[in-house]
């Protein structure tokens, strides 16, 4: 048989075949005894493997593993999504923040030449910084 | 809202819990260590836990976990050397007490070597076939939570099958 025939058997084997396909294969098998004894191998050596782990169902779960679900805290998991939540709403801000600084500087008054711009008001005196005590 | 989620989440943590005899088969099957799989299951169930968020609800919690489980394994399993695997007479707890004694001795022999020629299979053919022949995942189930094509689970199950049913049954 080859590897595409075994590969059908095995899922004959475990029922896994459409009603079709399992029709087809059952005419193989019931033509050759190589492929009936093939199920058959295949079955026997399911069930084994079946019971070779079952050990694990019927040891008591260690209560380790059962206080690792109850008790496992999620805080550290919602800091996180507080914290992305608080990120996020501190740049809304921002752009909230800046959306009005440029509606403001859209809204200001042509410059008329009556006030100074930052850019062209005199230097300041240092001297005039210096605070004179009495 | 709030009380919603934490509803639902209370009731996924009480399913995982009943899952945890699954798991650690599972885990067992895949490590070949008892000891080891609890460590396994404890690590996934951690790693589920941070992030029963991206559980989608309404799907195979299991289907899941198993998908948690094996990438835990196969993230931590492939550090350690796989162990020697344990005593076999809990596990032929299965055969009938009334099982004659070479009927016993022949099952616990069987079962020695599934697990032997299971620790010597390529992790992703013990994958699937931990799956499929001991999980009892159907063929599109495990493809699903291996994200996989079904007929890869159906080539790698093919060999792991063949090769196991050579070891305890010889043609």
């Amino acid at each position: 048989m080859n590897h595409s025939t075994d590969t059908w058997i095995v899922a004959f084997a475990d029922g896994e075949l459409a009603s079709e396909e399992r029709a087809a294969l059952q005419l193989l098998i019931d033509r050759s005894s190589q492929a009936r004894e093939e199920v058959l191998r295949l079955t026997r050596s399911a069930v084994l493997i079946g019971w070779a782990f079952d050990r694990s169902l019927r040891d008591p779960v260690p209560e380790r593993l059962v206080a690792t679900v109850l008790s496992w805290n999620d805080h550290a998991w919602r800091g996180v999504g507080a914290f992305q939540r608080r990120t996020r709403h501190g740049v809304d801000r921002l752009w909230q923040r800046f959306g009005r600084l440029r509606s403001v500087e859209a809204k200001r008054p042509p410059d008329d030449g009556s006030r100074p711009r930052a850019s062209e008001a005199p230097p300041r005196d240092r001297q005039s910084l210096k605070v004179t005590l009495p | 809202m709030a009380i919603q989620a934490s509803t639902t989440e209370s009731t996924l943590r009480q399913e995982i819990i009943t899952l945890l005899p699954r798991l650690r088969r599972f885990a067992y099957a895949l490590s070949g260590s008892p000891e080891q799989a609890d460590d396994i299951v404890q690590a996934a169930c951690l790693r589920a836990l941070s992030r029963l968020h991206q559980f989608t609800p309404g799907t195979r919690l299991d289907s899941w976990m198993f998908r948690i489980v094996q990438t835990t394994f196969v993230d931590q399993g492939r550090a350690r050397a796989r162990r020697p695997t344990a005593s076999d007479d809990e596990a032929l707890g299965n055969v009938a007490d009334d099982a004659r004694i070479h009927e016993r001795t022949e099952a616990r022999a069987a079962l020695a070597i599934v697990r032997d020629e299971m620790a010597k299979l390529p992790e992703e053919q013990r994958i699937v076939l931990s799956l499929v022949a001991i999980e009892g995942l159907s063929y599109q189930e495990a493809a699903d939570t291996l994200e996989i094509p079904i007929g890869t689970v159906m080539s790698r199950l093919s060999r792991a099958r063949r090769r196991l049913a050579d070891a305890i049954d010889p043609a």
